[in-house]
């Protein structure tokens, strides 16, 4: 008997110290979804914008009103206001399904190395959450202006946005793992996806020089045109996602364009099947359009000599031509060859102009860093080199090489009849 | 009394109204305590001696009676010399004789302390009567029928036959015992005594088992099986001639192990039917049938076959002596007599395979198991059984693999979810709601929304529910439509779930569980299973996944540790023993090589290794090539 009692108090003790704790009921919780970060106007405070959803709101009937809920308040860090949010919030907050940290351009150029330690370090964040900067705006009016149209809940449209960046690869789509990793590590760069409100300065859509040599214009998230009655009205969803944000160390350095983006990819390995637009090689002022992706991982090298780095890079892309603006007949194999050939010198050419532009910002955006280590010993030695100078200054090598495997479903460019020429 | 005046009467209306009268009922039956019976046994009965004294001292006047009755005809035969006369006296004197030797007053009084069903037959036919009434209880007891008549011939002898009605078969009876006895003539032979029962059921009696006896425990026994009983004056030993007819069920179509494919014969309540569609499936001489009686008071037949060549003698030693080793009044149910001789009787996981299927039991008799079978239940018992072929069913072999394979994955993911899907729900969305897509962690929550209970009771309440419905369906009577179960369950969760009471994914979740318990073959195994449940849920309830793998940890402990005849329940897996192809999924048939191992059989091996000898000859037609 005795024996029984005390092996009955050994198992439960085990039981009820190994079990877990704090269980709650579904209606007990506040779910955040997403959450903002801003430079508060009060010095040295953060604006942070939680946004909840409402679960009531999505059931079948009934169903009435805003999905979601997003509430502002001002606090000296992310965990006070954690602490405020209660007292303002009737239910308990859950951060386990916060899919993404949106942060604004003011506190990104700022600095976030403060920031996000709380993020890596609590428990109920993931290192999945993605990392979203806004273009040259607030996160709070980011997230205000943010109505999805077509997903019921807000989170379901971030996981597929970002999920679908791939897809045109003219953004990136960085958790905050890898962001947090990028930025202790020093082999690269930290990146994060550029986010915008369209229409809010339209003006900035011109100001980005065309160079002479791109067949399509350039943008940044909130810049891409769009049809005049769509502005007018809050009726469609204008937010966007476009360009990269460049990090140093932990502050906002500059942007990439959603065309050096797609470079980027093309060296990150992330180019899944985009189309590409690029100049007639014969006939002026004519565009061919071409499906492109990677045939083979892309190799990256560098080389230290002398505090002289030399960057490779070696790039094999294939694809399918998908038109053909001048009819010229391209898919003959002498034509062919001269287009393959200006293919990869065009993209050559984007590359380069890409990486030089992160070479003045001191930014390793595609992360030569990690097959730099190979030509030190140990990765202390690697850490004692400020690499993002001897990236500024490395010498860049980029082969393209280019193989149209297929002609779409037409093989031949027939002339239209009865045409002029 | 005063006179009946008005003022009176009216009193006496007013106190018979406002009065409280208890009103007059009979005197009630009160069931008082028995006295204790040990008591009474010390008691000495004075009349108990005098009235066997007085018996003897009857019985030995009798006999002296019947002497002097026929020296008189003897006297007489021998005055007329009367030759016919003499011989029947002759015979009768033999008779006599025969009976003499009971008569011994140190025999007599020692057959008289015997208790009746202990003693021997007599040769005089009013004392087997006597001790047949003594018996039975006759004439309160109206079921024995006692038929008295004379065998004819030269020399009539008086008979009886005494059988139990309603065990019997008439017509048997009258056209074979009756008939040919009370029809005999050809009684040339002078013979008597016990030649003259041999002669009768040797050469006289059509009937298809008839045995001499010579104790009324075994008149007796015979009796109460639907025998009868022939006593012949002058012969100290009875007669016990088949007669069965009773009304009993005949094999019908499986009710609860109903199978698409298969045979489609499921056992009747009769003992000797059971047996007999036993053997009619397995026509071999290797099939040992054996029967012991069990039960003191009420003795129940109990068989239990096995095949001699292959099952484990120990096995069989052990089944015989657990059964043989039960003492106890009555067992009308082979699920009662499973818990009389089962390993763990407290553990709730059966620890013998039971089935209706005939085909069930003969592949596992093939395996080298052993059957046991009950008189009066519709079921057989299998052993020793391993957690594995409870998920097994019929017809898992009569299909091909892959859709056997496939059902059995199917019942396996069932068990699963039966056991666990209620605690690990309430589990994650009590502790665990990161491990949810967001949209289904809102989904829950936005369904949950309006429901004033917590998830925990809002599944102890549907799980009551169901069990409710469940419970009632079964006790419901036929008539009163048995798809009440289920239009009830309908009508409740919708119900419910519009009154705000339990939220929708609750009643899917509780659906979803009870549907996945019935795809356990085993309705006992899922019983069990029903009842581990609910502690799944309160563990998972308040520890969340840690406690469901608590709960599962416990129960993989409790099956690990049992045994089922010797077995260890979780073999092949723990102990590992060699793999059968026949486990959680099936090999194919002609690579089912081995027995289980697990069963230790005489004989392991069941097939050679190429048992489709077939595939290494030359197909028919092309031998010359």
């Amino acid at each position: 008997m005795l024996r029984l009692a005390i092996v009955s108090l050994m198992i439960l003790a085990a039981v009820f110290t190994a079990g877990c704790f704090g269980g709650q009921e579904t209606d007990d919780i506040a779910y955040v979804l997403v959450m903002g970060l801003d430079k508060s106007k009060q010095e040295g405070k953060l604006d942070v914008t939680y946004q909840m959803a409402i679960p009531r709101a999505l059931t079948g009937e009934g169903a009435s009103g805003e999905p979601a809920l997003s509430i502002t308040l001002t606090a000296e860090s992310t965990s006070e206001a954690r602490d405020l949010f209660n007292s303002v919030v009737a239910r308990t907050l859950n951060l386990s399904h916060t899919k993404v940290l949106i942060i604004g351009e003011s506190l990104a150029r700022q600095g976030l190395g403060e920031v996000l330690g709380v993020f890596m370090r609590f428990r109920e964040f993931r290192g999945g959450m993605k990392i979203i900067i806004v273009n040259d705006d607030t996160a709070q009016n980011f997230i205000s202006k943010n109505k999805p149209k077509m997903e019921l809940v807000v989170s379901r449209y971030y996981e597929t946005i970002l999920l679908s960046a791939d897809q045109s690869s003219y953004f990136p789509s960085v958790n905050l793992h890898d962001f947090y990793s990028r930025m202790k590590s020093g082999s690269a760069a930290p990146i994060a996806v550029l986010a915008g409100i369209s229409g809010k300065d339209s003006e900035q859509a011109s100001s980005i020089p065309k160079k002479p040599s791109d067949s399509v214009d350039d943008y940044l998230a909130g810049q891409i045109p769009r049809g005049e009655e769509e502005t007018d009205k809050e009726k469609p969803n204008l937010a966007e996602f476009l360009g990269t944000a460049v990090f140093r160390e932990d502050k906002l350095v500059g942007k990439l364009t959603n065309q050096e983006t797609r470079m980027m990819a093309i060296l990150r390995n992330n180019l899944q099947n985009p189309f590409f637009t690029i100049d007639d090689p014969l006939v002026a002022g004519k565009h061919i359009v071409l499906n492109l992706r990677l045939g083979r991982n892309t190799k990256l090298d560098a080389d230290i000599h002398n505090d002289q780095a030399k960057l490779k890079g070696e790039i094999f892309l294939e694809g399918e031509i998908s038109s053909i603006g001048s009819g010229v007949s391209y898919e003959r194999e002498d034509y062919r060859k001269l287009l393959e050939e200006h293919i990869s010198q065009t993209i050559k050419q984007d590359i380069l102009t890409m990486l030089h532009k992160t070479q003045g910002m001191r930014a390793d955006v595609v992360g030569f860093g990690y097959p730099a280590r190979k030509n030190f010993r140990t990765y202390n030695e690697f850490m004692q080199i400020d690499w993002a100078d001897l990236y500024s200054k490395a010498d860049i090598d980029v082969t393209v090489k280019t193989r149209i495997r297929r002609t779409g479903l037409m093989w031949k460019t027939s002339p239209i009849n009865g045409s002029d020429n | 009394m005063v006179g009946n005046n008005v003022l009176s009467d009216l009193v006496y209306f007013l106190k018979n109204m406002l009065l409280y009268q208890p009103p007059r009922l009979p005197r009630p039956f009160v069931l008082n305590e028995t006295v204790d019976d040990k008591g009474q046994d010390y008691l000495p009965d004075a009349k108990q001696g005098l009235e066997t004294a007085a018996q003897e001292l009857d019985s030995q006047l009798k006999y002296a009676s019947e002497l002097r009755a026929l020296m008189e005809k003897a006297q007489v035969a021998i005055n007329n010399q009367d030759l016919s006369r003499v011989r029947e006296v002759a015979k009768k004197l033999k008779i006599l004789e025969e009976q003499e030797r009971e008569v011994e007053p140190i025999l007599l009084s020692y057959d008289h302390d015997l208790k009746p069903i202990e003693r021997s037959v007599s040769a005089r036919i009013d004392e087997n009567a006597r001790i047949i009434k003594e018996l039975y209880n006759l004439p309160t007891n109206k079921d024995i029928v006692m038929r008295d008549f004379i065998i004819p011939g030269p020399m009539p002898v008086k008979a009886m036959l005494i059988f139990v009605d309603g065990l019997i078969d008439k017509q048997v009876i009258n056209q074979s015992v009756l008939k040919p006895l009370m029809k005999w003539d050809d009684l040339a032979k002078e013979i008597s005594g016990q030649e003259l029962l041999t002669y009768i059921v040797d050469e006289c009696l059509p009937s298809n088992q008839a045995k001499k006896a010579t104790m009324f425990k075994e008149v007796a026994e015979g009796l109460n099986s639907g025998d009868s009983v022939l006593f012949i004056e002058g012969v100290p030993g009875a007669a016990v001639i088949e007669t069965k007819g009773f009304e009993h069920r005949g094999p019908e179509r499986p009710q609860i192990e109903q199978s698409v494919r298969g045979a489609q014969a499921a056992f009747a309540e009769a003992l000797r039917v059971n047996t007999g569609l036993i053997r009619s499936m397995m026509q071999t001489n290797d099939l040992v049938t054996e029967i012991i009686p069990v039960g003191d008071r009420i003795p129940v037949k109990c068989a239990f076959m096995y095949l001699k060549s292959v099952a484990n003698p120990k096995l069989v030693a052990e089944v015989k002596r657990r059964i043989d080793n039960i003492s106890t009044d009555y067992i009308n149910d082979l699920g009662v007599l499973e818990q009389f001789i089962e390993d763990h009787p407290t553990i709730p996981f059966p620890q013998m395979l039971s089935t209706e299927r005939v085909d069930r039991v003969t592949s596992h008799l093939a395996e080298g198991r052993v059957a046991i079978l009950l008189d009066g239940t519709p079921f057989v018992h299998l052993v020793p059984v391993s957690f594995f072929t409870f998920f097994h069913s019929a017809e898992d072999f009569s299909i091909k693999r892959p859709m056997g394979d496939f059902m059995r994955v199917v019942r396996l993911i069932g068990t699963i979810l039966a056991v666990i899907l209620p605690a690990a729900y309430l589990a994650i969305i009590y502790f665990h709601q990161e491990a949810l897509p967001t949209e289904l962690a809102l989904a829950i929550a936005g369904a949950r929304e309006r429901v004033p209970f917590p998830a925990a009771f809002e599944v102890v309440l549907m799980e009551l529910a169901f069990e409710l419905i469940r419970e009632a369906g079964l006790r419901i009577p036929g008539l009163l439509g048995s798809t009440i179960g289920i239009v009830g369950a309908l009508i409740l969760g919708q119900a419910a779930v519009q009154a705000n009471l339990v939220s929708p994914i609750t009643v899917i979740i509780i659906a979803i569980t009870g549907l996945a318990s019935f795809t356990i073959p085993d309705y006992r195994l899922s019983s069990a299973f029903r009842v581990l449940r609910f502690g799944f849920l309160l563990l998972g309830a308040t520890l969340g996944l840690v406690g469901v793998a608590i709960a599962l940890l416990l129960v993989s402990v409790l099956l690990s540790s049992m045994k089922s005849f010797g077995m260890p329940y979780m073999v092949p897996i723990g102990p590992k023993t060699k793999p059968g192809f026949d486990t959680v999924l099936r090999g194919p048939v002609f690579r089912q090589e081995m027995r289980p191992d697990a069963l230790n059989t005489r004989n392991q091996r069941r097939q050679p290794h190429i048992s489709r000898k077939w595939i290494t000859e030359p197909p028919a037609g092309r031998e010359e090539e």
